[in-house]
């Protein structure tokens, strides 16, 4: 099934999205902005917990992030990536396909671009990031479709796919990664990998460049023991100490600049500079940072009263920018906000976030952490977490290859249903 | 359709078992298993040797580190009861 298909067949289902109006002198409302990882699992969540549920979402089905990278070097097709929003639907959520574009928390409402308003008791915002088109020079939606950054999945991930697959063997192909925070720590450095295997397997003449504006990354020693092993031949990664840090680009002719030189390349994928979706800005909840500060025990942001921000967008302290904490944030997010209604005090909170990385096919890495709120933030558990092994065994590597697979298959039901 | 899964259906799980749930779900071919209508003492026990390395683990043992004996046995006690409704 295609993505044009899975629309079509969700909009089908959706004749009647909007907001329902029975019992709403009854139930408290919630409204929920994004239906990501966070979204929906807060959605189902509050749901379950009889409180009456709206969730706006721009498309009428989401593609997932995670494993996208697979779909770019032809291990996975992009449909087993995209899931509708039926099994929400069937828990009584209302969905309402459209996006946020202002809001007003005095008078607690939302206002959608078709001009319709949302009215809410409590308001989850988890609207993941935008790309900042405006912070680096020369990379503007028209350059994305010459160098896709597909740090979004869905059409951008199609179209970095072809061009891998387009590019003549003995093209170089460049990858820019910008400096924290950002969507998903380790997922340009899996992407690196996996382009790399790409390349060993079927175009050994050529050589992926990663530009970094970083030294040091997420997982890194396990990453760059894994590259001198399975592509030494296929991968270059240049930090920003030896100029890696790309400052501007030049799409028309497929150039990366950085202070020490240019880099140009037969396909070019720029990971952007990125910041909360507009609608934390347009709700006065992101800080100068771009981001949204929030209160680690509900998640109720520190800016507006009445609105809680979950996954990306939203500053956790030590917990990533992961669709794993995302669901778990949900969860908690869901709880402080049934209990918030009721008059009661929040639950306390106790979180775990585990990402795996794929290096190649059946080798996988993790790195994981076990997060409390203290001091105002969400914390790391000392004593825990960790990556995994430098000295593991092919059997090890293999095994965290297949959780990673069960991991998305388990997001993905509780999140939008058993496929 | 389906019934829900133990973790869907919780409101009043502990917050640490609520964690517990980004991986282990319930889908029966899943090669990380399901924790619902685990016996309590097996659940600790398998904690306990995560935690002190005596069990060999991918990530168990990090994660393990993280929660206190009365946090293992509030979760093991929670899925245990969950699993058997």
């Amino acid at each position: 099934m295609n993505r044009r298909t899975l629309i079509k067949r969700a909009l089908a289902l959706s004749g009647l999205a909007v907001p329902s109006l029975a019992g709403a002198q009854a139930k408290p409302k919630v409204v929920i902005i994004g239906g990501g990882f966070g979204g929906a699992m807060a959605a189902r969540r509050l749901a379950a917990s009889g409180i009456t549920v709206t969730l706006v979402e721009r498309e009428a089905g989401v593609v997932a992030c995670p494993f996208s990278n697979t779909v770019l070097v032809g291990l996975r097709e992009i449909g087993q990536q995209q899931f509708g929003f039926e099994a929400l639907r069937r828990d009584g959520i209302t969905l309402v396909q459209g996006e946020a574009v202002a809001c007003d928390p005095a008078a607690r409402q939302i206002r959608l671009r078709d001009g319709a308003s949302l009215a809410y008791d409590r308001l989850i915002l988890s609207p993941g990031v935008d790309i900042r088109l405006d912070a680096l020079t020369g990379y503007d939606a028209a350059a994305a479709e010459i160098m896709p950054h597909a740090w979004k999945a869905g059409p951008q991930t199609g179209l970095l796919a072809r061009q891998l697959q387009a590019m003549p063997d003995g093209g170089v192909v460049l990858m820019s990664i910008p400096a924290n925070p950002y969507r998903c720590p380790p997922g340009p450095y899996e992407r690196a990998s996996l382009i790399g295997w790409y390349l060993k397997t079927h175009k050994p003449r050529s050589k992926l460049v990663v530009l970094d504006a970083k030294d040091e990354f997420s997982k890194q020693r396990l990453f760059q023991q894994a590259w001198r092993a399975l592509y030494p031949d296929h991968i270059e990664w240049i930090g920003q100490s030896k100029g890696g840090k790309v400052i501007s680009v030049d799409a028309g002719a497929h150039t990366l600049v950085t202070d020490f030189g240019r880099h140009t390349g037969a396909v070019v994928n720029v990971i952007p500079p990125q910041r909360a979706g507009a609608i934390a800005t347009a709700a006065g909840v992101a800080d100068r940072s771009g981001w949204c500060p929030i209160d680690p025990q509900t998640f109720e942001s520190r800016l507006q009263p009445g609105i809680h921000v979950i996954g990306d967008a939203a500053i956790m302290g030590a917990m990533p920018k992961s669709a794993f904490a995302a669901n778990a944030q949900a969860k908690a997010c869901a709880r402080a906000v049934a209990a918030l209604l009721k008059g009661e005090a929040p639950p306390p909170v106790k979180l775990i976030n585990t990402c795996y990385s794929l290096v190649a096919p059946d080798y996988g890495i993790s790195v994981a952490g076990v997060y409390q709120p203290a001091n105002g933030v969400l914390a790391d558990i000392a004593g825990a977490g960790g990556t995994s092994p430098l000295d593991a065994s092919a059997q090890t590597r293999r095994l965290e290859a297949d959780y990673a697979a069960s991991w998305f298959q388990t997001i993905t039901a509780e999140s939008y249903g058993l496929a | 359709m389906v019934a829900l899964s133990p973790d869907i259906a919780a409101q009043d799980a502990p917050a640490a078992a609520l964690a517990c749930g980004g991986c282990h779900g319930s889908a029966p071919d899943s090669a990380i298993p399901r924790l619902g209508g685990q016996p309590s003492a097996d659940m600790v026990s398998a904690m306990e040797a995560f935690r002190s390395g005596a069990r060999e683990a991918t990530v168990m043992g990090r994660i393990a580190k993280g929660f206190s004996d009365a946090e293992i046995r509030a979760i093991a006690d929670w899925y245990a009861r969950e699993g058997a409704k």
